[in-house]
């Protein structure tokens, strides 16, 4: 047996993740929306993409870096030797915790812009249109700062839609992490070369950039959920659970999960099946 | 072989062992075994988690050998 980090050691691993995610992920999404501090779409992807490589190579070697439910399941689903499914509501839990205090910290530090954001924009937090305030929190279809708030934008994006684009930009998430991490993939950057993490955070934002104008690209339970929790105590209320149209709080949830198994499954069908059958031999390293 | 340290002091002892970093043939007086501990990268998530193998490498050194791998910065 190996000596695997203990499961706290992992769960303090796991917040410290996920709150790197957060706080720099939806900070930028914050910037963006009260102070237009980020020019476009990309600016606020990049800085997604960066937090995430920095998050992993902050904590991948105490709890291998999921910071994600929908990737926590994944792995447990179709990786069960190395993440065994009795780790996944300890797992979830830290990473809703991480995304919480992160939350918390960017309503201390935004609080004041945000309120002279809705005052700019005669917005009341709670009522109906309310989500382009909240959207640095949770996220709402379609993207209120980019198509609006109204019945006409409701249209442009349906729930159905909104699952689709969640659903699809976690699939290619989850594809590109297993393809990026499999030591039987000989192209893949992975080991000891570290920069694999680069090329998911790459991934992030490339998915942020295509899925963001139709749901704000949240392809994390965590991220969303966490701060979601936060807005419904700020204030926002109704807005952020259930959210304006009555299903943004689960849709947010489960399309990302069941878009990693889909992305997950795709990456062992249609590409690990046929890599060389043996992993080539595991290196050992003198600590 | 003889033990280089034995005979830089004038006494002749046969060597058991070699240090792995310097060659030098060494007797059991002047064999230093150190056992280091060994890790593995799995992949379990975005990123690799590092584990501690159960068991340790054995490494045979001299004395000063093992005296500059062991000190501090």
């Amino acid at each position: 047996m190996n000596e695997k980090p203990d499961l706290a050691g992992q769960c303090l691993s796991e917040l410290v993740g996920t709150f790197i995610l957060v706080f720099f992920g939806t900070g930028a999404v914050a910037a963006a929306v009260l102070t237009g501090a980020q020019q476009g779409l990309w600016q606020v992807a990049v800085v997604w993409g960066f937090a995430i490589s920095l998050a992993i190579y902050a904590t991948s070697a105490v709890s291998g870096t999921h910071i994600n439910p929908a990737v926590t399941v994944a792995m447990a689903v179709l990786r069960p030797r190395d993440f065994p499914a009795k780790r996944i509501p300890a797992y979830l839990l830290s990473q809703l915790a991480g995304g919480v205090l992160a939350s918390l910290v960017l309503l201390a530090l935004f609080s004041g812009l945000c309120l002279r954001f809705e005052a700019a924009h005669n917005i009341v937090r709670g009522t109906p249109g309310s989500q382009l305030s909240a959207m640095w929190f949770g996220e709402y279809f379609p993207n209120p700062a980019l198509l609006g708030t109204d019945a006409v934008a409701f249209k442009a994006v349906s729930p159905a839609n909104a699952f689709a684009a969640e659903a699809v930009g976690t699939a290619f998430l989850l594809f590109f992490v297993f393809a990026l991490t499999d030591r039987r993939n000989p192209n893949a950057p992975s080991g000891r070369s570290n920069l694999y993490a680069y090329f998911i955070g790459f991934t992030v934002a490339i998915i942020i950039s295509i899925v963001a104008p139709l749901t704000q690209a949240g392809l994390n339970p965590a991220r969303d959920f966490a701060p979601r929790i936060v807005a419904y105590f700020a204030g926002w209320g109704r807005i952020a659970i259930p959210g304006p149209r009555g299903s943004e709080w689960w849709l947010y949830m489960v399309a990302p999960i069941v878009g990693g198994l889909v992305g997950a499954f795709a990456y062992d069908l249609l590409v690990r099946r046929f890599l060389p059958a043996r992993e080539p031999a595991p290196e050992v390293h003198v600590a | 072989m003889k033990c280089f340290i034995c005979t830089q002091q004038g006494v002749s002892a046969d060597a058991v062992a070699i240090c792995i970093v310097c060659g030098m043939g060494l007797c059991m007086q002047h064999v230093v075994r150190d056992d280091l501990p060994l890790t593995r990268e799995t992949a379990a998530g975005l990123g690799f988690q590092v584990h501690l193998l159960p068991q340790r490498l054995p490494r045979i050194l001299c004395p000063p050998c093992h005296q500059a791998l062991t000190q501090s910065a």
